[in-house]
């Protein structure tokens, strides 16, 4: 196709030929089966492939995928795009997947895991190479954990995973709100058949022989690096070589293996006006609200998004109104984007953007006439963003480059346009909970003895010189540990945990914590955080020579997430509270198979405690050592916060446990450095209660001593 | 075979490289293909602890045949190395049969290197060049750190000593590696035949 040829043309041509006989992209999409006929539990056969797909024209793409390899699963299809698998989970319901690596063991990129993306889950099925070896080839590992937060979640491999999931190793999961029928009744959320998921990805592979990677042509005088295709790992070696610890600088790899795909995959598949028609093709009624499950799952690629009509007499409703996405739905209905307090988002109001690993659940209202086409359309980003595509040089992206295609069919008039504020779980019983505000907060526990890291509550994202070395890395607070990548099925790496990196941070089980990521560099980051969720608080743009800092944002909705963008030069400020949850067993039935933390039975609790890593989620930054880790040691304060309920009016009141005799003191402090003593008491077997009706909205932090 | 140029995809390239931002540091004058002593020059001799304790030497070596000689930046530490070294393992017998013999060299203490070799089944040489003297020797300590260790580097070793070919594979895949690395052993062994009497 001619990116320049006007689309609506072509769309018109398309719908008199064929119709709208295209796929539907939700058809594309494979459920995960079910191997358990026990209630409440979803038991899969997953196993690491690497085979070829169809792609466009080009039926040799050697993709790596993940298969469900159950009885019960439906026969591999390669022939519509990379095959990506859906799994449908509820809260509470126990998971369990057994994995194999099937990848062939000829390959430097043989090993696998699963990283379930986002889900609070017991740490030794993280999926990291800090909490269980790699799986290398014929080796299985069976992950159990129960999803205690709704979401849109996703999965891929956590060792060296940057040629896997740009060869497409990843997939979908979706956990509903429980509220989400009457939601449905009440006409709030259409019905599952008006909501449609999409994998949104990028790739990118050599047209002669399917080999996915990028194209290096290296034109530095006096190299002799071959001009050549290479995988994102093979890349990032070459990264290691020229630019990292090396005593040159050869930039070139390392912004190739940045870059995103040339090829936008809409649930493993090109979208297109061509072939068989439309794809991802959706027929909806005029005039009703249709929900949208959105994932990126690029390796780097921010995707901007918004709606477009079909030509400006026929105009509607553009905006994309975000209802949820990484920690389930919102109490109420977001536009994002625009200028939000004094924080310019550089895209629009309306507008969705993405960057690597970050979701987003959305309505639209698509409004026309019969056979009207509204898309979802693409576009690039300005700076600080660098990663939205390729239109800077051509021939990248066109502008509006295609996502998704919604053709009207007939009416509706029981759906009311979106507005921005609309409640969803507001005054429910699943609404979102405040961090923000009237809690009392823990700070990063001391460095165990004979340990490394930091109580520092700042990790900063930096692309300088590491202390050391001469040439740039990527970093978390100028240490690069790339180690955190990848280990090689061996245990090795376990037994580094009194090495771990000096940016470890520490903290306990039952904590609530606020730290901070500042961006250092000049460019967007996307934070990813394993294990909990994070509540947004504020942005900051951080102190210069010539200014101090300055509170751009500060977050008036409460939402849970697990990926942030931190734009450069700003710092994003969080919540996270550390609750515990039910420990299983992880198992291998393999030889020698992978070597698990020791579990000598399952557990209703100690699930949380264990190493989390955090890091930039493009993953050459990963590789390179912009990743490091929160280590959740178990709870050994005898101090417990309970419950912790903000009373209406500002002031506070919550309950906890302290031993039974010892004298206690709640202090309260607005600024963290000086504090004052609001109670004194001795404590009771039963617990403690305490209450600040007084409706001060300055008192934000207490603290119990003992 | 992946050598294939996509112009499409090469002008995308040029055009994009401009503006991108992790930006590693300007390019420096040396490249790692530069790395190291030149090809020709005499190899500087060593004798090394393998894994087992098992003193190593150069000469020794190239009695038995040519040698492929892999700086290893750390085999305790270095995910990217074991996956390189491993990948040797797995196709030792391919190598060899070309009629050379791979060692391994690296900063890290025998301790260290054994733990890696006993767990991965690593049966070839792995030198522990603790002070990193034969690094430095060879030209192939890295500047950019003082810990001491090694830049990525292969050098092929004739049985005359002499430096025939220095190698720096980036495919993970282990048919082009091994080609890579057969191809250059045969020629140095070539060398010693076409110099008999």
């Amino acid at each position: 196709m001619n990116p320049t040829q006007p689309l609506n043309k072509i769309l018109a041509i398309t719908l008199l030929t064929i119709g709208v006989s295209a796929l539907s992209a939700n058809a594309m999409l494979i459920p995960m089966s079910n191997l358990s006929s026990v209630s409440n539990t979803f038991e899969c056969s997953v196993t690491a492939l690497r085979t070829n797909v169809t792609i466009g024209t080009n039926d040799n793409v050697q993709a790596m995928i993940y298969a469900d390899t159950g009885p019960n699963a439906a026969p591999l299809v390669t022939t519509n795009g990379i095959p990506i698998l859906v799994i449908n989970l509820k809260v509470g319901e126990m998971f369990i997947c057994h994995f194999t690596n099937g990848l062939p063991a000829s390959s430097m990129d043989n090993l696998a895991t699963i990283h379930w993306h986002g889900i609070e889950l017991d740490n030794d099925s993280d999926g990291t190479a800090a909490t269980q070896d790699a799986i290398t080839p014929g080796e299985n590992y069976t992950y159990r954990f129960i999803p205690s937060r709704p979401g849109l979640y996703w999965f891929h491999n956590h060792i060296n995973p940057g040629s896997s999931t740009f060869a497409g190793m990843y997939g979908l999961i979706i956990v509903p709100n429980n509220i989400e029928p009457s939601l449905i009744a009440s006409n709030t959320l259409p019905a599952a058949d008006y909501t449609y998921s999409l994998g949104l990805s990028d790739i990118e592979f050599n047209p002669t022989n399917g080999f996915v990677g990028k194209f290096l042509q290296d034109t530095n005088a006096g190299n002799t690096t071959p001009t050549n295709w290479y995988s994102i790992n093979e890349l990032g070696d070459l990264c290691h070589k020229f630019a990292i610890g090396d005593p040159s600088g050869n930039t070139l790899a390392c912004n190739v293996a940045t870059l995103p795909g040339t090829t936008v995959l809409v649930n493993g598949a090109t979208p297109t006006t061509n072939l068989a028609g439309l794809y991802p093709l959706y027929v909806v009624p005029s005039g009703q609200r249709v929900r949208l499950h959105l994932l990126n799952e690029a390796s780097s690629r921010d995707f901007r998004l918004s709606l477009l009509y079909p030509d400006p007499v026929r105009t509607g409703d553009r905006n994309l109104y975000r209802i949820g996405g990484q920690g389930g739905l919102l109490n109420n209905i977001r536009l994002e984007g625009g200028i939000q307090g004094a924080w310019d988002t550089k895209y629009n109001l309306g507008e969705i953007v993405m960057g690597s690993g970050q979701r987003a659940d959305v309505l639209i209202y698509p409004t026309g006439t019969n056979g009207d086409i509204i898309q979802l359309v693409g576009n690039n980003l300005p700076a600080p963003f660098n990663l939205s595509g390729t239109a800077t040089g051509s021939p990248g992206f066109p502008t509006n480059y295609p996502v998704a295609y919604f053709q009207i069919s007939g009416s509706v008039t029981n759906y009311s346009q979106p507005t921005n504020g609309e409640p969803i779980l507001a005054n429910t019983v699943e609404y979102v909970q405040n961090l923000k505000t009237n809690t009392v907060l823990n700070t990063l526990a001391p460095v165990p003895t004979g340990w490394v890291g930091t109580t520092n509550p700042t990790m900063v994202l930096q692309t300088g010189t590491p202390p050391g070395y001469s040439n740039n890395s990527p970093s978390i607070n100028g240490f690069p540990y790339g180690q955190l990548d990848a280990n090689m099925g061996d245990g090795e790496f376990i037994a580094h945990i009194p090495t771990n990196p000096p940016t470890a941070r520490y903290a306990h089980v039952g904590d609530l914590l606020e730290l901070s990521v500042s961006n250092s560099s000049g460019a967007v980051h996307p934070y990813h955080l394993h294990g909990f969720s994070m509540q947004p608080v504020r942005i900051i743009k951080n102190a210069t020579t010539n200014s101090p800092a300055t509170t751009l944002y500060n977050f008036d909705y409460n939402e849970f997430i697990d990926t942030m963008e931190v734009y450069g030069g700003q710092t994003y400020v969080f919540r996270t509270r550390l609750e515990d949850r039910p420990k299983l067993c992880d198992e291998t039935t393999s030889t020698p198979g992978p070597i698990l933390a020791p579990c000598t039975g399952d557990s209703s609790s100690g699930g949380l405690a264990g190493r989390w890593i955090y890091h930039c989620h493009i993953f050459l930054h990963v590789g390179l050592g912009m990743i490091s880790e929160i280590d959740v040691l178990p709870e050994t304060t005898p101090v417990k916060i309970l419950n912790v309920a903000p009373l209406s009016g500002g002031g506070i009141q919550f309950t906890f446990d302290v031993p039974a005799g010892t004298n206690y003191s709640i202090e309260a402090s607005a600024n963290l450095t000086s504090w004052q003593t609001n109670a004194t008491g001795v404590g009771q077997v039963g617990g403690e209660s305490y209450t600040n009706a007084a409706g001060s909205n300055t008192v934000q932090f207490y603290r119990i001593k003992l | 075979m992946k050598k294939l140029l996509n112009p499409y995809s090469t002008l995308c390239l040029l055009a994009v490289t401009a503006m991108l931002f992790i930006g590693p540091g300007p390019a420096g004058a040396a490249q790692t293909e530069e790395a190291g002593l030149p090809i020709g020059q005499k190899a500087p001799a060593f004798q090394l602890p393998d894994q087992n304790g098992a003193e190593v030497s150069l000469a020794g070596l190239l009695k038995q045949g040519p040698v492929v000689l892999v700086f290893i930046r750390s085999a305790d530490w270095c995910p990217a190395c074991k996956l390189r070294a491993m990948q040797f393992q797995r196709n030792l017998k391919a190598i060899e049969a070309s009629g050379g013999h791979i060692v391994g060299i690296s900063f890290d203490s025998t301790a260290a290197i054994k733990k890696f070799a006993d767990r991965q089944k690593i049966t070839f040489p792995l030198l522990s060049d603790a002070d990193s003297k034969t690094i430095g020797a060879y030209g192939m300590r890295n500047q950019d750190t003082a810990d001491g260790s090694a830049v990525h580097g292969i050098f092929v070793i004739d049985q005359k000593a002499t430096i025939r070919a220095k190698l720096f594979p980036v495919s993970h895949e282990d048919s082009e590696v091994v080609a890579e690395l057969t191809n250059a052993l045969k020629a140095a062994r070539n060398v010693k035949e076409e110099t008999k009497p």
